[in-house]
């Protein structure tokens, strides 16, 4: 017995083997722990809310400016955000979300009215909405969510090309769209055009709609609005007088006007 | 009988077991500060926000205005889109209301699975969204929706 009480060899050896143990099994553990983490977080549900409220003031902007290129209405945005305030207060009563927001008057390039802007009959044509927002979701003390947003169709007429050695002659109007950001508005087929008039002349049924990247002249997509000239038809002028109305996917309008060059190809 | 008499190991042993009680001790200890998930799959939190993203899909790529303001797409394409923006085995009913709280789609279920996966299920959740118009060429008016959107899961 006292052999054994005297056998006190490697100690040190055991208890750092155990303290490494113990080490390497807290530390899997606990990345166990944080990888697998999960608890409802009470403020996730406002963020989905949040969400609502900025995509449906977005699409509130849209409609409005929709019913704006339509109607001409200017107080129709802020009768629409006076409304969707209310709406929201009823729709999540529980959550108490005072929307606030503050919309543009004046200003330069876009001269906005009560938010709203249309700017047609240019070589640079745009219909504009602009908007800012703040956001309360008093019931969790979540003040001050502040976001702006804004909607645009911008058409901006570019030059027409004049093939005059192709039999028969062709005329194409080229021009641009762009939307918010600015992104070249795509997807854009013949149907969303209304009118089409070249010279006072209404060329819309006998065109055809193509797109292309200009990477020489005007660097950017470009659209282009082709006719053939019959026997009959006079050579366009040059500058050419180009009137053209359109409406987009959000159903907002657009219309520009412009002399434009013709480049004989 | 030499074997019998052979007993340097035995302190070795005893450290093995206090060495197994320590390590069982620390494994213990730490096993407190675990909080593992209720579930693996979709507990009642993840349906909400299942269903709140569903909806909000739809709506930036532009078609749930057209789900909801156009009754005719409610019992086809607005079932099928949700049916295949969820999950196998989560199963929805969602009612269209305006902005007065009158069901509009009353007659028109937009559901999938039997009523009785609604009654018998412990994971239930709801989902409220707002619409707030739909346009056309022709008309542009705020008339807001109010969407219910309830999961369940089986």
């Amino acid at each position: 017995m006292r052999k054994l009480a005297r056998n006190n060899k490697g100690q040190f050896i055991v208890i750092a083997v155990l303290m490494i143990s113990i080490m390497v099994i807290s530390v899997a553990t606990i990345m166990y722990s944080a990888v697998t983490y999960y608890r409802h977080e009470r403020w996730e549900e406002y963020l989905s809310i949040i969400d609502n409220v900025e995509m449906g003031s977005y699409r509130l902007l849209e409609l409005s400016l929709a019913n704006y290129t339509l109607s001409s209405n200017s107080l129709v945005l802020t009768a629409n955000l006076d409304q969707w305030q209310r709406n929201l207060l009823n729709t999540y009563p529980q959550y108490r979300i005072a929307l606030s927001y503050s919309v543009p008057n004046g200003g330069t390039p876009v001269y906005y009215n009560q938010g709203l802007s249309m700017s047609w009959n240019q070589t640079v044509s745009f219909s504009a909405a602009k908007a800012s927002f703040s956001v309360n979701v008093t019931s969790v003390g979540l003040t001050g969510y502040k976001f702006t947003r804004s909607v645009l169709l911008n058409m901006t007429l570019l030059d027409v090309l004049f093939y005059s050695k192709q039999k028969p002659k062709l005329v194409c109007v080229r021009f641009s769209l762009t939307v918010e950001g600015p992104t070249p508005l795509m997807g854009v087929a013949k149907s969303n055009f209304l009118q089409f008039r070249v010279n006072g002349v209404d060329k819309l049924s006998a065109s055809n709609l193509t797109r292309g990247y200009d990477a020489e002249r005007n660097k950017c997509y470009v659209y282009e609005l082709r006719y053939s000239l019959s026997a009959s038809d006079t050579d366009p002028p040059s500058p050419a007088p180009i009137f053209i109305r359109m409406i987009d996917y959000r159903n907002i309008r657009v219309a520009a006007q412009a002399s434009l060059p013709v480049i004989t190809v | 009988m030499n074997r019998l008499k052979n007993r340097s190991g035995q302190m070795r042993v005893l450290e093995v077991i206090l060495a197994s009680f320590v390590l069982l001790g620390a494994l213990a200890f730490v096993n407190v500060f675990v909080s593992t998930p209720r579930s693996a799959v979709y507990e009642v939190d993840d349906l909400e926000k299942l269903g709140y993203n569903v909806l909000h899909n739809l709506d930036e790529q532009r078609l749930l205005a057209r789900f909801v303001y156009i009754p005719a797409e409610w019992a086809a394409n607005f079932t099928n889109a949700l049916r295949v923006s969820l999950p196998t085995g989560v199963f929805f009913d969602l009612t269209i209301h305006d902005r007065n709280g009158i069901v509009l789609n009353r007659d028109v279920p937009i559901r999938y699975g039997d009523l009785g996966v609604f009654s018998n299920s412990n994971a239930t959740s709801s989902v409220t969204y707002m619409v707030t118009g739909y346009t056309s060429s022709s008309q542009a008016t705020y008339d807001p929706r109010v969407l219910l959107l309830l999961l369940v899961r089986e």
